[in-house]
């Protein structure tokens, strides 16, 4: 069952530089109870969809499209309607637990208020929900926690209370914005473990956002690829790991050190990101593309399957040859 | 807590010390004293007075019998208004200043910060131009201009409020002076209260919050006003001084009788008893303040901790 669809979601700026586009034409959906992974660099649009969503665009944003939760668009929500919606059907947890829980704030209110505000509780219920549910993120000792301010736990810890805080309403889906890219690698791995406990334990979808594509073969059902703003692929996970689609895919791959492999130097991508001022008409990512044709400079090619729920938005690669990615030694 | 008060406080006598030194030698460096007139006065009269006021000693000697009457309480005579001595002058006027700073404190702490609050919501929108602008305006326009202006308008034309005196502190006559004193401090205060809360705004601990769902208003009752405080605090604090130390040209315009009058007349008729009593007690309230706004910010900010 989708809980989540959207469609066609544009995300602009206007900034004293010109009009940035920061995310074009994007549609995905969200099955009831699935990991779906958005993976891309920095700029490529991907947090900027997922705060569209939570109605975070900064003030000079505009975001249009539609986003289905049940049948009801985000996007075109009250500030008052998407309150209800955020925290009870939607959770989100942030990249840098040091600066996303609010210093000031002991905390016990800051996950009782959560509570208050949108299940009514009184005060003492919702220290109780609370307590439980900083239990079950495993945070040893959750009562004395409630009174401690969070610049006296640790990284992990304050993820853990980041994740409580997001799933105290039972939401059905939770946005995780990298949520371990902060975090030291022996407390990732156990934040992952952690969230896939929690996700069978609750049914929550997550809709993971990262950069590192160890989490998304760790954690996800299907991943979604952006550059510049555009969705390049979007495939089950164990598809695009073994025959990424789109040649920027195959690149990213390509670029993961391996430690069966003598290599010289790790292969990567030649060039730049493109600047998301210079809206361009072709593919987003044709300057940087050995497949590169003509059309590609000229027109955005549209997202179309390959392969059963294999999709891909390439000109070159998306008729019929899909070539597997070979390794070169 | 109480140990760091008391070491603050202990640290505070050889600042004060050092405060009086300084002031004491400025003040018999600058040329000319109390005594010197157009017609020179007997040579025997002149050492008489000299001898009188001890300034016939060597200069430290003068500065400790000074430092010596003061620890018993005791600021000296005034060199110039004969018949009073400093204390006296001091009790008569200080209540004065005192009054109108406070009064003037009262509304502009919460005017400022409510305006700048109001700015930092409305961001670069035209609500915001314009406070900004009324602030900018309040900032740069000066007391001795002001103060002529509120009178020229609400006593003279409007005929509202006196344009002078103090006659015991009646309402009637605080109203100008408190307001010429307050509206720049309010333009301030606006201004360092909305930086603060726009920063505060940007923070990721408010996406947080505004992802939680929680209402603008209760976030930013709950979740910024108490970040948004520390600047404004900081700033409060000598504000605070300033303002209940009196003013120049608010007692000089209005004719209150503060002892910013005090100050300053003492400085030009090398009055050194007055002036150094003043300047102890700026100083002491500028270090007692200073304190409190450290303490506060340990009850604002729970990183702080002394």
């Amino acid at each position: 069952m989708t809980i989540l669809s959207v469609e066609n979601m544009n995300v602009r700026f206007e900034t004293p530089d010109g009009l940035v586009q920061a995310v074009s034409d994007l549609s995905f959906k969200v099955k009831a109870g699935e990991t779906l992974g958005i993976v891309g660099e920095s700029g490529s649009g991907k947090s900027q969809s997922v705060f569209a969503l939570m109605g975070l665009t900064a003030d000079n944003g505009q975001v249009t499209g539609a986003a289905n939760l049940h049948g009801e668009n985000l996007l075109s929500m009250s500030k008052r309607q998407l309150n209800r919606v955020l925290a009870e059907k939607i959770g989100m947890i942030f990249q840098d637990p040091m600066t996303s829980l609010n210093p000031f704030m002991k905390i016990g209110k800051q996950l009782c208020e959560v509570l208050i505000f949108h299940k009514g509780m009184s005060k003492s219920q919702a220290r109780a929900e609370s307590i439980r549910m900083l239990d079950a993120v495993r945070i040893p000792s959750p009562k004395i926690r409630m009174n401690q301010y969070p610049h006296e736990l640790s990284g992990g810890m304050r993820q853990r209370v980041m994740i409580a805080m997001a799933l105290l309403c039972r939401p059905e889906l939770l946005i995780a914005d990298e949520p371990t890219t902060a975090l030291d690698v022996t407390v990732q791995a156990q934040i992952l473990v952690l969230l896939r406990e929690l996700q069978a334990e609750f049914n929550t979808a997550i809709l993971l956002i990262t950069h590192d594509m160890g989490v998304v073969a760790e954690m996800c059902d299907r991943v979604l690829v952006m550059y510049g703003g555009r969705k390049m692929e979007e495939a089950d996970t164990d598809t695009l790991f073994e025959s990424p689609g789109h040649p920027y895919t195959q690149g990213l791959l390509k670029a993961i050190p391996s430690i069966t492999e003598d290599m010289q130097r790790l292969p990567t991508i030649p060039g730049n990101p493109p600047s998301a001022l210079i809206n361009s008409k072709g593919c987003p990512f044709h300057e940087r593309c050995h497949h590169s044709q003509p059309v590609c400079r000229t027109s955005v090619p549209s997202v179309l399957p390959v392969a059963g729920s294999q999709y891909i938005a390439c000109h070159v690669m998306g008729k019929d040859n899909v070539t597997p990615l070979v390794r070169t030694a | 807590m109480l140990l760091y008060i008391l070491r603050r406080l202990l640290i505070a006598i050889p600042t004060l010390l050092f405060i009086a030194l300084v002031s004491f030698w400025l003040m018999h460096v600058a040329p000319g004293g109390p005594f010197d007139m157009e017609r020179p006065m007997p040579e025997v009269v002149r050492a008489n007075i000299e001898a009188k006021f001890h300034l016939d000693e060597p200069f430290l000697t003068q500065f400790f019998i000074y430092i010596g009457d003061f620890l018993q309480g005791d600021l000296g005579p005034s060199f110039v208004y004969q018949d009073f001595t400093v204390t006296q002058l001091v009790a008569q006027s200080w209540p004065v200043s005192a009054t109108l700073g406070v009064l003037s404190f009262c509304i502009s702490v919460p005017t400022g910060m409510l305006l700048g609050a109001l700015a930092a919501l409305n961001r670069n929108s035209r609500l915001d131009y314009f406070l900004m602008s009324l602030s900018m305006t309040g900032v740069v326009i000066p007391a001795f201009v002001l103060a002529p202006v509120m009178v020229t308008i609400f006593s003279i034309q409007l005929g509202w409020f006196p344009a002078g005196g103090w006659e015991g502190g009646k309402p009637i006559f605080l109203v100008l002076p408190v307001m010429s004193l307050a509206i720049g401090s309010i333009a301030s205060i606006a201004r360092v209260t909305r930086g603060a809360m726009i920063e505060t705004l940007n923070q990721p601990y408010i996406r947080t919050a505004r992802a939680k769902g929680l209402s603008t208003g209760y976030i930013l009752f709950h979740h910024a006003l108490r970040p948004s405080l520390i600047p404004v605090v900081a700033m409060l604090g000598p504000a605070f001084v300033a303002v209940v130390t009196g003013s120049v040209i608010i007692d000089i315009f209005f004719g209150t009788g503060g002892m910013g009058q005090h100050f300053v007349s003492g400085a030009l008729n090398r009055d050194y008893g007055l002036v150094m009593g003043i300047t102890l007690i700026v100083a002491s309230l500028t270090i007692f303040f200073n304190l409190v706004v450290d303490l506060l910010y340990t009850i604002i900010d729970p990183r702080i901790r002394i």
